[in-house]
């Protein structure tokens, strides 16, 4: 199958601390996919996400080099109108603050006609109602008139959702749609993206740092670190049987709730600072199996034995 | 030995309206919710936003009064200790580590401030040695070098700042350390070292702690019983590992519900 999104080789630094963010990523995501990526902080995780639409501040990117390629054409290349059409069209996007993605002064249903207008041939107030009942809000005529502030936070995210859906895309990129919500409301949100993946078949980039939350929503899972991809494949594989020794460390060091022992078996210290990266592994510092060509060269990503689907950077690897 | 007893604590927000901020309702935060600690031990205090888990916390810290109930430490009201008598006894650790350390003081001035302090509570004085070997055993109970102490706390990641929060709340000499969420803005990578870290000055210091927290797995690892606080009202209490393994609330089912699979 040809993929729909393909990135390849991006890189993205930053004017602030001369940093790169994002550092030599390629990875696909097939029609109607759902593909995780988890990452701690300074991963690169929600740079490569905004990079698809370029919806970084253009003024605070340096350099953004390699290929974005969506149903074969460059994202980095395109005009500016081309750009717009697509925004909000055929891929659209839900942030960790529906309070800020919403417009305060506008009611929920003109904030929807709008995208209607946009990307789906004009007004439709039945739309808009069939939109909202579709993710799950109750009494759609009430809320159609609402404003942001009259709703709560899980169904604000859920206009989100319904204004993310309007354009019809084939392509949705949620960048930690749930880290602002409280646990219970977590779980619905997901489950109705999950839902709408379904049913609308659209392909999903679902990026947060909370791994567990990716264990039951995706099937592919990308792990960052650094602004690097170290390990990608089926997400329960790589849940089950980690391969690269971060993703091992990760995986060990989470409390569940079948305790086995009084003290975790932690990581040791913490994620790199990126202006200040050590030579070879960005991992080698934190790595319980690093050996001398760890700190002369940095790992590239490649399939892991034996699993054609799998890919780790590790010198570990066979 | 029972540190903290607390009875049928209540608390009621008054809902206001208008330019004159006119009574118009009232919330009740808190309804009768009664739990005691024993000293050394860990109580895990869970619930959803809107629980009353907070508003119990800033009753316990001293930041806020009750309107009805009691809060016994070691059989006496928290109305005759003073704030100082209190602040020695009690001392809280918060979830944002960088908003909760002042950003123009070295980690050296928070520390000796906070070791200065409870001398004077104390009534004595400590000599510029004595604090600064002081300030460096904290550092090392914290798991930090000495040296640490000459830099400011934006030089530092935010699991090291979390540290720094900690070895000042310790700086008091408390014996009940209340942690807020203590871990939920910490990296992946780095909340095992913390959570590990609470562990080993329980032991230490036979430190008594309530962890606040909406993340039922946290609080499996780290404490010996669970609140579990619903709509103002205790739901559950009980054993941690037995209240989770056989819930009995629907508060309690809710919050489990919301763990991944993956960290059953």
């Amino acid at each position: 199958m040809t993929a729909l999104l393909e990135v390849r080789d991006l890189r993205v630094e930053y004017r602030r601390g001369n940093v790169a963010a994002v550092r030599g990523v390629s990875i696909d995501l097939a029609p109607g996919e759902s593909l995780g990526l988890a990452g701690e902080s300074g991963s690169g995780k929600s740079t490569l996400a905004l990079s698809v639409l370029r919806l970084l501040a253009p003024e605070a990117v340096r350099a953004v080099t390699g290929r974005i390629l969506f149903k074969g054409r460059d994202v980095l290349t395109l005009a500016d109108r081309e750009l717009r059409s697509l925004r909000g069209g055929a891929v659209a996007t839900v942030f960790q603050d529906p309070f800020s993605a919403l417009n305060p002064v506008l009611t929920v249903g003109e904030q929807i006609e709008e995208v209607l207008e946009l990307h789906a041939g004009g007004r439709n107030p039945a739309r808009v109602r069939d939109l909202l009942a579709r993710v799950r809000l109750p009494e759609p005529d009430r809320i159609y008139s609402s404003y942001p502030h009259q709703l709560s936070g899980g169904q604000r995210q859920r206009v989100c959702l319904a204004m993310a859906v309007a354009g019809g895309p084939e392509l949705l990129i949620a960048d930690e749609p749930t880290t602002a919500l409280d646990v219970t409301v977590q779980r619905e949100i997901l489950d109705l993206l999950d839902s709408l993946r379904r049913d609308l078949g659209m392909a999903l980039l679902l990026v947060t740092h909370n791994i567990g939350l990716l264990s039951e929503r995706t099937d592919r899972l990308g792990i960052m670190y650094a602004g690097e991809l170290v390990e990608v494949g089926p997400t329960r594989t790589v849940l089950s049987d980690p391969r690269h020794p971060y993703t091992q460390g990760l995986l060990k060091s989470l409390p569940r709730l079948t305790k086995t022992a009084d003290r975790l078996p932690a990581l040791p210290g913490q994620p790199p600072d990126l202006g200040r990266l050590p030579a070879g592994c960005p991992f080698r510092p934190r790595c319980p199996g690093a050996f001398d060509r760890c700190e002369k060269e940095s790992p590239v990503l490649r399939p892991v034995q034996g699993a054609a689907d799998r890919a780790a950077a590790c010198h570990l690897l066979p | 030995m029972t540190l903290l007893e607390v009875k049928s604590l209540s608390k009621t927000y008054a809902v206001e309206a208008g330019i004159f901020r006119r009574r118009v309702g009232a919330v009740k935060a808190l309804e009768g919710v009664s739990f005691s600690l024993e000293s050394g031990r860990s109580l895990g205090l869970v619930g959803e936003s809107g629980s009353g888990k907070t508003t119990l916390a800033r009753i316990l810290a001293g930041f806020l009064e009750a309107d009805g109930g009691s809060v016994l430490w070691e059989g006496r009201p928290r109305e005759s200790f003073s704030r100082n008598e209190w602040a020695s006894r009690v001392q809280m650790v918060f979830q944002d580590p960088t908003a909760s350390l002042n950003p123009k003081l070295r980690v050296r001035t928070l520390l000796d401030e906070a070791l200065g302090q409870r001398a004077r509570w104390d009534r004595t004085a400590l000599s510029g040695r004595e604090l600064k070997e002081r300030r460096i055993r904290l550092l090392n109970d914290v798991g930090l070098p000495p040296d640490a102490g000459e830099a400011y706390p934006h030089q530092f990641s935010g699991g090291q700042k979390q540290r720094i929060a900690i070895a000042r709340a310790l700086a008091a000499g408390p014996r009940l350390l209340l942690a807020d969420e203590p871990v939920s803005s910490l990296d992946l990578s780095v909340q095992a070292q913390i959570l590990n870290l609470l562990a080993d000055l329980r032991e230490k210091f036979n430190l008594a702690v309530i962890l606040i927290s909406h993340d039922l797995t946290v609080v499996r690892q780290l404490t010996d019983r669970v609140l579990v606080l619903a709509g103002g009202r205790s739901a559950e209490e009980g054993e941690t590992a037995r209240v989770l393994a056989a819930p009995q609330s629907p508060a309690t089912r809710n919050l489990l519900a919301a763990v991944p699979a993956l960290l059953r």
